[in-house]
């Protein structure tokens, strides 16, 4: 069960930390900063449409990368500071707590986007025209939430074992590579075809480049069927979430482990 | 409100721990923690948990307050089972575990207090009023907007209790809420979990504090290797022991040896060793002071006795003696 | 002398018992390796997707296996002091008679090993997935190299980290360090694909002499071949660990100074 409540205060308690001490977002989203620019770099011999994909997919990998640190994190912390059993006892839901703070650590992550931005005009000179600039806002803010959304996922895993943060900070760079976001996916092998369709990055990235670049289609659905998979993703993340928070909450009161960190 | 009305009703209450907590599965071997449990508490009274360290205390009062989930047994909280109908209870309810921990160092005292009044729901007409009043009821108004990583302990601990009241609960359970306090501090603590009880607050409190169970606590409980060895008033458990003597040997030196020696003579119900300065005394609870004085001074002998006196028993005695009973 | 060598030992060992104390041997390994696994398909995908021939997959893929080595002996040396201070025995550390330089130094040395083993599984990644090929490589010479590029390496680690003893930065100035070398050190790409007023910091980072290196070994060169860059990194190394001991007394006292030891 999701309270809009919590969310909010778990948003704004999220960002009140963000300001209070901003330099730690640097290590959630300097993987991706630094990946993009190399890709620029790599690109910058071919040129042309490839420096704005890369540009496009590092605001995506960057939201990616903040949302997957920050989620399995955010329940870590609260260990850290003793406070996992404290909000555990109150109404609201473990898991509208960490949605919160993920939909702000997702959107800080579009600080990757913008600074990666800056150096491809810097460094590359390349100018950014967006064909569809509603498009592109309503794809982003959606990609913004999938990824929220999945990193619940992830975060749900850690009410349980201090262990499932090493697990799932593995898939910060599966999904740089299955999404695609700034290469075709054209160049994977076929048989990852299937995890790259899971991904929220794979759509969000694919509308954002249909928003941008007239005549791309890469997936075959128009920007409204990337779109589509996209919310039909979020929603089946959700509803997987909060099963997931449900199931392990259970399991860490059985096995009182909470307050372990 | 209704003083007979019982607000926390627990029966055989049971908590076992797997060792490890495994994503898939559990860990191998099984911790008993609490062992058949069974306890009433009355609306408004303050409800004591004493016990030493390990002793089930905390994992009582976590299956209460929804934050473990019993291995078998029946809790109510206000009517509602804890493990039933959890979410409906927390609004009702609050948990105060104190230390160092359990607050966000990086936010100032006030906006910890408003990031978990909106995790309790409190009205929104409610919520800021209330903030203002619980800053000014723990002292801690001049500090709301400073960061918690600058509170002194103390009060990191007035900020705990504000917290526990955000949601004006009508249950509020402590958990050794002045453990690690200077002695000012938990006084003012005491006398504000005085206060809130006036008020008609159900409190229940863990603590291993003799003398807070004594001066704090309506009724008590004593619980020692999961399992609960007495219930009673403070006066009550004192009166279960009136019978009783206590012998106080001091000497330069008294060894574990010494100890299990004295604890083994008949008529000795209970003994505990305390290191003092350049000395040590072991206090036991008899039954006939006056037989017995002879024999623990023949076998003590050998070491600098300092002295020997007969004493009354005080409500440690009797927790000694519940918790050394099998 | 004895007691910073015991401090070191035990500084050693205490890192290498609190490795596995959350996750156990399995797990850890996994994540080590799927790390550098997926990073390095990341940039060779990259790289293909672009058909640069000056960046081909091949190069991109050696260069991030050397790379991985930055794991361990810069991000986890680094990240120590800051480490220290989060679960509060920074005090108790530096209540001791042992300096510590030679603490952190103990750290480095357990990482040194983490960071070995990782370069190693990287390079047999690179061979059989990414098409590197070692066939021309001397063992005695690579083995050479990389144990001298990992020295540089912690020396580097450590005279970044040292800052953790005073401030709370060390482990952001860690994630920077442990990325920042992929954009300057000649692992995706060539040093001169950088702007001119960049590629002389590429020169003061050792991984950069490190990646060169594997790569001219990788290509049929001998220890001779290779006797420039092992130097020039024993002796940034070298300035490294004399700069980070330097460092760590000066923070320390500042540290103690402000009382920012329990701060974190």
């Amino acid at each position: 069960m999701i309270e809009l409540r919590a969310v909010k205060a778990a948003l704004k308690q999220q960002s009140i930390h963000f300001f209070v001490d901003p330099q730690w977002v640097i290590p959630s989203i300097i993987a991706p900063f630094i990946f993009t620019t190399v890709t620029l770099y790599l690109f910058s011999h071919t040129g042309g449409d490839l420096l704005l994909y890369a540009v496009l997919g590092g605001g995506v990998l960057g939201m990616w990368g903040n949302t997957i640190q920050s989620s399995s994190w955010s329940i870590g912390y609260d260990r850290m500071n003793g406070t996992l059993e404290a909000i555990m006892v109150t109404p609201s839901s473990l898991s509208s707590v960490v949605l919160g703070r993920c939909i702000w650590n997702s959107f800080i992550g579009l600080l990757n986007a913008l600074a990666v931005f800056l150096v491809a005009q810097l460094a590359f000179g390349i100018d950014v025209t967006l064909r569809d600039p509603a498009g592109f806002v309503i794809a982003l803010f959606l990609t913004l939430i999938s990824l929220s959304v999945l990193g619940m996922v992830f975060g749900a895993f850690y009410v349980v074992t201090r262990a499932s943060s090493a697990l799932f900070q593995m898939l910060e760079f599966p999904v740089y590579v299955l999404s695609g976001a700034v290469y075709s996916l054209a160049i994977l092998p076929e048989w990852t075809r299937p995890f790259s369709y899971v991904i929220p990055a794979t759509w969000g990235a694919e509308a954002l480049k249909i928003a941008c670049f007239t005549g791309y289609d890469s997936l075959g659905l128009g920007y409204w069927g990337a779109l589509t998979v996209l919310l039909i993703s979020t929603i089946a993340f959700l509803l997987l979430s909060l099963q997931l928070f449900s199931y392990l909450e259970h399991k860490a009161k059985v096995s009182g482990t909470l307050v372990r960190y | 409100m209704n003083a007979n009305e019982i607000v926390i009703s627990v029966k055989d209450l049971v908590k076992v721990y797997p060792s490890a907590a495994r994503l898939f599965g559990d860990g191998g071997k099984e911790k008993l923690a609490v062992d058949h449990v069974s306890f009433d508490i009355h609306r408004g009274e303050i409800f004591g948990l004493l016990g030493p360290n390990g002793a089930g205390k905390t994992t009582t009062i976590k299956m209460l307050s929804t934050l473990l989930i019993p291995t078998s047994g029946v809790a109510n909280v206000l009517g509602i089972d804890v493990t039933k109908d959890s979410l409906k209870l927390r609004s009702r309810i609050n948990l105060v575990s104190g230390g160092e921990r359990g607050l966000y160092f990086r936010l100032t005292g006030r906006q910890n207090l408003d990031f978990f009044s909106d995790m309790y729901q409190v009205p929104r007409e409610l919520k800021r009023k209330r903030s203002l009043e619980l800053l000014d009821l723990v002292g801690l108004t001049d500090a709301a907007d400073v960061r918690v990583e600058n509170y002194s302990r103390g009060m990191k601990q007035r900020l705990h209790l504000a917290r526990g009241l955000v949601n004006d609960p009508e249950v509020l359970f402590l958990d050794e809420p002045t453990l690690g306090l200077d002695p000012e501090i938990a006084r003012e603590t005491r006398a504000l979990i005085h206060k809130l009880s006036e008020g008609g607050m159900t409190i229940m409190l863990t603590t291993h504090y003799m003398f807070e169970a004594d001066q704090l606590c309506d009724r008590l409980a004593i619980i020692s290797n999961g399992r609960i060895k007495g219930i009673g008033s403070p006066y009550s458990m004192k009166e279960a022991v009136r019978n009783d003597t206590v012998i106080e040997v001091e000497a330069i030196e008294i060894s574990e040896m010494q100890k299990e020696q004295m604890k083994a003579l008949p008529g000795v119900s209970a003994i505990s060793l305390e290191v003092l300065e350049g000395r040590m005394m072991a206090r036991m609870v008899v039954e006939d002071a006056s037989s017995l004085i002879p024999t623990v001074a023949s076998l003590l002998e050998g070491r600098k006795i300092i002295s020997i006196r007969v004493d009354q028993p005080t409500l440690e005695d009797a927790y000694l003696k519940m918790v050394s009973s099998k | 002398m004895l007691r910073n060598y015991l401090g070191v030992k035990a500084s050693a060992l205490v890192s290498m018992r609190s490795q596995f104390a959350v996750i156990g041997p399995g797990l850890w390994l996994l994540q080590i390796l799927s790390t550098t696994l997926f990073q390095m398909w990341f940039f060779v995908l990259v790289s293909d997707f672009a058909n640069d021939p000056g960046a081909t997959p091949a190069y991109v893929a050696l260069g991030n296996a050397v790379a991985s080595l930055t794991y361990a002996s810069v991000y986890g040396v680094c990240m120590a002091a800051g480490a220290e201070k989060h679960m509060g025995t920074m005090s108790g550390i530096m209540s001791t008679p042992t300096r510590v330089f030679y603490v952190f130094l103990g750290k480095g040395a357990y990482q040194s090993v983490i960071g070995l083993f990782t370069v190693v599984m990287s390079l047999l990644f690179s061979a059989l997935l990414f098409g590197v090929d070692l066939s021309a490589a001397e063992p005695l010479t690579l083995t050479v190299v990389l144990l001298v590029t990992c020295f540089s390496m912690v020396g580097f680690g450590m005279m970044v980290g040292s800052v953790g003893v005073y401030l709370r930065s060390s482990m952001v100035l860690g994630s920077i360090v442990l990325y920042l070398g992929l954009l300057l050190c000649g692992v995706n790409f060539p040093v001169s694909y950088l702007p001119d007023w960049l590629q002389p910091a590429s020169y003061a980072l050792p991984l950069t002499y490190g990646v060169n290196a594997v790569r001219e070994v990788a290509a049929g060169a001998s220890l001779g071949d290779v006797s420039v860059p092992i130097m020039a990194m024993l002796l940034i190394g070298s300035a490294f660990y004399v700069l980070a001991y330097l460092l760590f007394n000066f923070f320390e006292k500042l540290a103690l100074k402000s009382g920012s030891l329990d701060v974190f």
